[in-house]
């Protein structure tokens, strides 16, 4: 154990290392958390806030749960240690939430084919729509839009909130289906998300969809001049009307 | 300045003393001279008919087969319970003086025309015991004003039970009190002999309550600090639940059924099965007079067979206790015994059976298990008081005392129909200690939050040993009043164990900064909850929330289907309930809007505010028709609802 001073450690509560704060080493066991505990007491005793720190600090320690540990670590951005306090070698089969941190934590490090496998895993065992909202980042990562457009899909379904229609929508923008993204953009804006971005994507959904419409309707022109050659001498009229609906449009 | 002791303010019997250096501590005599029953000052207070104190102590007690109506004992079984709890379990029944209800709830104990708290009845005994201390012909070392006072606690005690006792020294005339828990203090007497390091489990059973705690002593560099890990116990078990076994056992089994009713002859009784109890730690068999003229035989089998029951809750604290204070029972050092029961036999070889199932080293069974004439480390029955004087002498320090129960909120359920138990000040920490959660509420327009605050301990009756398993007490919703913001209302909870172990709450609107504090938060009317105990799954994040509630303040003037679809739909329930008269000019306006919607609608504009003059008019025009006064002042709740709603709606857009 290192001696602690009085800044360091109501820094390290203040920050939520605790470990730091009682001098252990991340994982220590109790008898080293207690040992240090009531040392650092002693030694502090006459300020109080020293003293209610250290409590503090004991108070998660020797008290949070393995998975409480791993979220407090990732929140302080410990990932390496999160995960190791987690550990993946001892997962238990139906602990959704455990498997749903191991899968976070692996996105975190970067490690996304790992984490796809986990967070499906996690989403699979409690249909939990956060587990399939980081699944469709991961995929997203990894470039495989259209696994990363069914999760947001499912999500939707179970939540339906608006940061679940949103980015579905930019799935579905990547894969050029407008129709659909246009919809899941308006419903995340109706459920109040109004940000400048959104708002931008949806304006450049409908013109991407409109100039996909006009390609469409152009094309069936075409086609239908190419039946009847009597007709080709208006073909000329109709890309001059084509040329002219672009240039207004943009 | 004076002199500072150490009291053990028992149930039955309280004790006090002095300590005059480390190794000599002195014990407070009390005017009447020692009792039978180790200590100086029995915990009982005898009135006259008026309700006017007489006499504190044994002399009281003497008088309680003669008059057991005007002599009040036991009551820090009392102390700070509700008087519906208090006749819930039991506990009122045994008392022959009269208890009533009091104001909020408390607990009231009346004699002649006078009514007493809990807290009262324990001023006189405090103040008896500073009266003899200060006397210098009853304590010539002393001779001097006592101003300061260490009171021992049970350490399982809930902070609602700890503040009137606190209350009751103050009032006896100690100008500073501080409280010590009962195992530390007796473990505190006992660790002037640690050499290194040692896990202590202290096991403190009174004649009220139960009390099992880890404890770790560290000897660095020749100064002692022992350290409070872990509590666990039963804060209504101990000597007097005995006794009452044993008075049932002997009616029944003798056929006194009669004598229930007869406070007297049920006082002798009462009298008689403690002695015998007392008499049967180191014997076999042992007389007992019964009321009148009789003499019966109560041996120690029947004795044990009769306590088996109760002991066996003994078991659930020390497995409890040892598992949360992460100790491996094998690398446990010492066990010490404090309080009269615990020199029971029974009561031993409970504890070393348990130690032994749990695995406990053979040097510390063999330890508990003891043998006849083995001198025990610490007296049990003046140690308590012998460790509250030796850190009232500043002469050993404890560090560390820890609050049995954990406080925290409740948000609604996730998952399920049950509601989730967030933690903000886990069980078994060591106080003064303050935790904080964030609590986002749904309704932005909300102009009070209340919030749920829930204790939680563990349930030492229905812990196994593979698993904890929790009580939650609701302690009540306290509502702080805030000022509606254009964002969801984020609430902070600051929760608070100050160092005399009260608890504090803070609610803090995040936003504005607008705040209420309530003191002394208490679980008095407190009642049973059943909660999930763990983290719900897939819950929102604080993360989702801040994105959700940021999108709700970024509203800048854009319109959408969607909206404008809303709009239309409270404006058609609104019209289902307004009067003929002003339906027509509201039906006029919607439908207006409704066309000037579906325009904008097949225009597929982007931003049909921009595009649709007409439809910002018609919009306009149905605000102003709502806000008209014959419409705005229908008095209809559905109405005013959906009115408000539609305001709402139309300020966003």
């Amino acid at each position: 154990m290192t001696p602690n001073g009085t800044r360091t450690i109501l820094d390290s509560v203040s920050g939520g290392r605790y470990e730091d704060a009682l001098g252990v080493p991340v994982g220590a066991s109790p008898p080293e958390i207690n040992r240090a505990h009531v040392l650092l007491l002693h030694r502090h005793r006459d300020n109080p806030a020293v003293r209610e720190a250290l409590n503090r600090a004991k108070g998660v320690l020797g008290r949070e749960t393995r998975i409480e540990r791993a979220r407090r670590l990732l929140r302080i951005g410990h990932t390496e240690e999160a995960l190791a306090a987690l550990r993946p070698e001892n997962e238990e089969p139906g602990d959704a939430e455990q498997i749903h941190l191991i899968g976070y934590a692996l996105y975190q490090l970067g490690r996304y084919g790992e984490a796809v496998g986990y967070l499906e895993r996690a989403a699979e065992l409690r249909r939990g729509a956060t587990d399939l909202l980081w699944l469709g980042n991961a995929f997203e990562r990894l470039e495989r839009w259209e696994s990363a457009a069914a999760s947001y899909e499912y999500a939707v379904q179970l939540r339906g909130s608006a940061i679940e229609c949103h980015l579905l929508g930019n799935a579905l923008v990547k894969l050029e289906r407008f129709d659909e993204a246009l919809p899941a953009f308006e419903r995340a804006i109706s459920l109040g998300m109004l940000d400048d971005e959104l708002l931008e994507k949806r304006r450049a959904v409908l013109r991407r969809r409109g100039r996909t419409r006009l390609k469409g309707k152009l094309q069936g022109a075409i086609s239908q001049l190419r039946r009847d050659p009597i007709d080709y001498l208006l073909m000329g009229l109709v890309l001059v009307y084509g040329i002219y609906f672009l240039t207004d449009y943009f | 300045m004076g002199r500072a002791i150490g009291i053990d303010l028992g149930t039955y019997n309280s004790a006090a003393a002095v300590a005059l250096g480390r190794n000599r501590i002195a014990t407070i005599e009390s005017k009447y001279g020692k009792t039978l029953y180790g200590k100086s000052f029995p915990s009982f207070v005898l009135f006259d008919h008026n309700g006017r104190k007489q006499m504190v102590g044994q002399r009281a007690r003497e008088e309680l087969s003669l008059n057991p109506e005007l002599v009040v004992w036991g009551v820090k079984r009392l102390v700070g319970l509700s008087y519906a709890a208090a006749l819930e379990s039991g506990e009122l029944r045994r008392f022959e003086y009269d208890v009533e209800e009091g104001p909020g709830g408390g607990i009231l104990i009346k004699v002649g025309d006078e009514r007493f708290t809990p807290s009262h009845i324990l001023e006189f005994i405090l103040r008896e015991i500073k009266e003899d201390a200060e006397n210098s012909k009853v304590n010539p070392l002393l001779g001097d004003v006592i101003d300061k006072a260490i009171i021992s606690i049970p350490a399982y005690f809930k902070a609602i039970r700890t503040a009137p006792i606190i209350e009751a020294a103050r009032h006896a005339g100690f100008e500073e009190v501080d409280t010590i828990a009962e195992p530390t203090a007796a473990a505190i007497d006992y660790c002037v002999e640690v050499v290194r390091e040692a896990n202590l489990l202290a096991f403190d059973i009174g004649a009220g309550t139960l009390d099992v705690t880890v404890m770790l002593v560290i000897n660095e560099q020749g100064e002692l600090i022992p350290g409070e890990l872990c509590t666990s116990g039963h804060e209504a078990l101990g000597g007097i639940d005995m006794d009452d076994a044993l008075i049932a056992h002997v009616i029944d089994k003798h056929g006194l059924g009669g004598i229930r009713d007869e406070p007297g002859p049920m006082a002798i009784l009462k009298e008689e099965v403690e002695k015998a109890k007392i008499r049967l730690s180191t014997r076999e068999m042992t007389a007992l007079d019964l009321p009148g003229e009789d003499t019966v035989q109560l041996t120690r089998g029947e004795l044990e067979e009769t306590l088996a029951p109760l002991l066996d809750k003994c078991r659930g604290p020390i497995r409890v206790a040892l598992r949360q204070a992460g100790i491996d029972p094998a690398k446990l050092d010492r066990v010490l015994f404090i309080g009269g029961p615990s020199n029971m036999p029974c009561i031993r070889k409970l504890v070393a059976e348990e130690l032994e199932r749990l695995g406990a080293g053979a040097a510390v069974l063999d330890d508990v298990a003891g043998s006849p004439g083995q001198k025990l480390p610490v007296d049990p029955m003046e140690c308590v008081a012998r460790g509250a004087a030796l850190k009232a002498g500043k002469i050993v320090e404890p560090v560390g005392k820890v609050i049995a129960e954990g406080y925290g909120t409740i948000y609604g359920p996730v998952e399920g129909d049950k509601d989730y138990y967030e933690p903000i000040i886990r069980e078994n920490s060591h106080y003064p200690i303050s935790g904080t959660a964030l609590l986002s509420h749904g309704n932005p327009q909300a102009l009070e939050v209340p919030i749920a605050l829930v204790a939680k301990r563990p349930d030492v009756e229905r812990s196994t040993d593979d698993k904890t398993v929790y009580n939650y007490e609701y302690m009540g919703n306290y509502t702080l009043g805030i000022t509606p913001q254009r964002r969801l209302p984020s609430i902070e909870i600051q929760l608070k164990v100050t160092d005399d172990k009260r608890v504090v709450a803070n609610l803090i609107h995040t936003q504005t900064r607008q705040q209420v504090r309530y003191e002394g938060l208490d679980l008095l009317k407190g009642q049973r909850i059943d909660l999930q105990e763990h983290t719900p799954p897939a819950m929102w994040r604080q993360h989702d929330l801040d994105v959700l509630s940021e999108t709700v303040t970024s509203r800048r003037g854009a319109w959408t289907k969607q909206h404008l679809e809303n709009l239309l739909h409270v404006a058609r329930e609104a019209l289902a309930l307004v009067t003929d008269a002003e339906n027509e000019k509201l039906k006029r306006a919607v439908t207006e809007v409704e066309r000037a919607i579906g325009r904008a609608v097949e225009s597929e504009s982007p931003e049909p505010n921009e595009d649709c003059p007409n439809l910002s008019n018609r919009v306009k025009e149905l605000l102003d028709t709502l806000r008209q006064p014959g419409i705005a002042q229908i008095s209809n709740d559905d109405f005013r609802r959906y009115l408000d709603q539609l305001i709402k709606i139309a300020q966003m857009v």
